[in-house]
């Protein structure tokens, strides 16, 4: 087959997924959120999957031994989709910071409400950091990490996008570590790109990293530094 | 089960760019055969897990590669050491497969192989695609500075919290020596 019909074949499978989730997720709106995501994480992995058997590319993981027992906030450098499906099998149940507007997508969106996430209006930058760290308490509160992407929005390989200070902000604020993530998947799964390059995409998650007696700016700088070095490094191995 | 993984160029033997493509251009690191046999002799099975490209780019075949191993596996026995295996990855890096470090396939052929998990494992390696791999099967890195080493050490800031050693040898002493944790 050739690399156009098995993208397409996924492409398939992944709207399919989401039009027999969707509904499911939506009629179990009466669950607790935990349980509820329990189910929606299911469809991450199901996509994932149906990613390794339609176009050969799977994923590894390391460093899993750092993610702590209790809730944290995760930062993570973010390339392409597959990090927003993989993530969902890879780490305790967590919420997203997201853009309000995905939440109006059909099916998709409503379902990804029910999940929780704290959604923002980026037009309304001051409102929108104080909700990321007032709503984040209250989740971290509920036993959820957070999944962030300081950088805001998903950025091609082998470039770094400015790491937004919200992420180290709710740490500081929360009194909970930072949890570093890097993984190469732009190399396999570009932006934008319909076609994916077979492969084995690595994850790396780092130390975590304290907060204690330090501002949310140098919490923010050394996440910053552990996740583009190990971004860059993980390129070269691709 | 007491086992550790090593990498083989660039920490039995002295790695080359040109890559080491028959028998005579094997040369072992200073100390590393003498470290291979005190493992043995602490109790310790020893495997190696190897890339080796060198295939794929038909630089030599398969046959060559078990003369190379032959010799090795000679100069290993002659200082009373023993490996019980070698996993290699003949592909190169177009070929997409799990067993290329820095994926985890040869890991995971090690730990079905062998019927063990590898959590508690040393893998020794001197390239940043060893550790990843090691991390990845739940082994534990560690990184030596002969070959690659020093300068994987000075590139990548990035992954931290390794184990570095100057060789084989340092790293043999610090095991049996009590100097790092051992899971049997
Ligand atoms: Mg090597
Ligand atoms: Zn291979």
């Amino acid at each position: 087959m050739t690399r156009i019909a098995r993208a397409a074949l996924f492409q398939v499978g992944f709207v399919a997924s989401i039009a027999v989730w969707a509904p499911v997720v939506l009629a179990l709106f009466w669950l607790k959120p935990i349980p509820r995501y329990l189910v929606i994480r299911q469809w991450g992995r199901f996509t994932v999957w149906w990613l390794k058997i339609t176009c050969g590319l799977s994923y590894q993981v390391a460093g899993r031994e750092h993610i702590p027992k209790t809730p944290c906030v995760i930062l993570s450098k973010h390339q392409s989709t597959w990090e927003t499906l993989a993530y969902q099998w890879i780490f305790p149940p967590h919420v997203w910071v997201l853009k309000r507007e995905l939440l109006w997508i059909p099916l998709l969106g409503w379902g990804m409400a029910l999940s929780q996430p704290i959604a923002i209006a980026r037009e309304q930058k001051r409102r929108a950091i104080d909700q990321v760290i007032r709503d984040g308490k209250k989740r971290l509160r509920d036993g959820r990490y957070i999944i962030i992407f300081p950088e805001g929005t998903r950025v091609a390989r082998g470039e770094h996008g400015r790491f937004k200070l919200g992420g180290a902000r709710l740490a500081c604020a929360a009194a909970c570590p930072v949890l570093p993530v890097a993984h190469n998947a732009g190399c396999f799964w570009g932006r934008r790109a319909f076609l994916k390059r077979p492969g084995v995409i690595s994850v790396v998650i780092g130390p975590p990293i304290a907060v204690e007696g330090k501002d949310p700016a140098a919490v923010n700088t050394l996440a910053e530094r552990w996740i583009t070095d190990t971004t860059d490094a993980l390129e070269k191995l691709a | 089960m007491r086992l550790v993984i090593l990498d083989r160029d660039g920490v039995i033997n002295e790695d080359s760019d040109a890559y080491i493509k028959s028998p005579d251009e094997w040369q072992a690191i200073p100390g590393s055969l003498e470290a291979i046999a005190r493992l043995v002799h602490a109790d310790f099975h020893v495997v190696v897990a190897t890339n080796q490209s060198g295939i794929a780019r038909g630089l030599f075949n398969v046959d060559m590669l078990n003369r190379i191993h032959s010799r090795m596996i000679d100069e290993i026995h002659h200082k009373g050491g023993e490996i019980d295996a070698i996993f290699f990855c003949p592909h190169g890096p177009d070929d997409h497969c799990r067993c290329r470090k820095p994926n985890i396939g040869l890991f995971e052929e090690i730990a079905t192989r062998l019927k063990t998990n590898l959590s508690g494992t040393y893998a020794v390696g001197d390239s940043l695609r060893d550790i990843v791999a090691a991390r990845a099967a739940q082994a534990i890195p560690v990184l030596v500075k002969t070959g690659k080493g020093s300068s994987t050490l000075t590139k990548t800031s990035g992954l931290d919290s390794v184990a570095v050693f100057d060789d084989l040898a340092a790293f043999t002493s610090a095991l049996l020596g009590g100097g790092l944790a051992v899971t049997p």
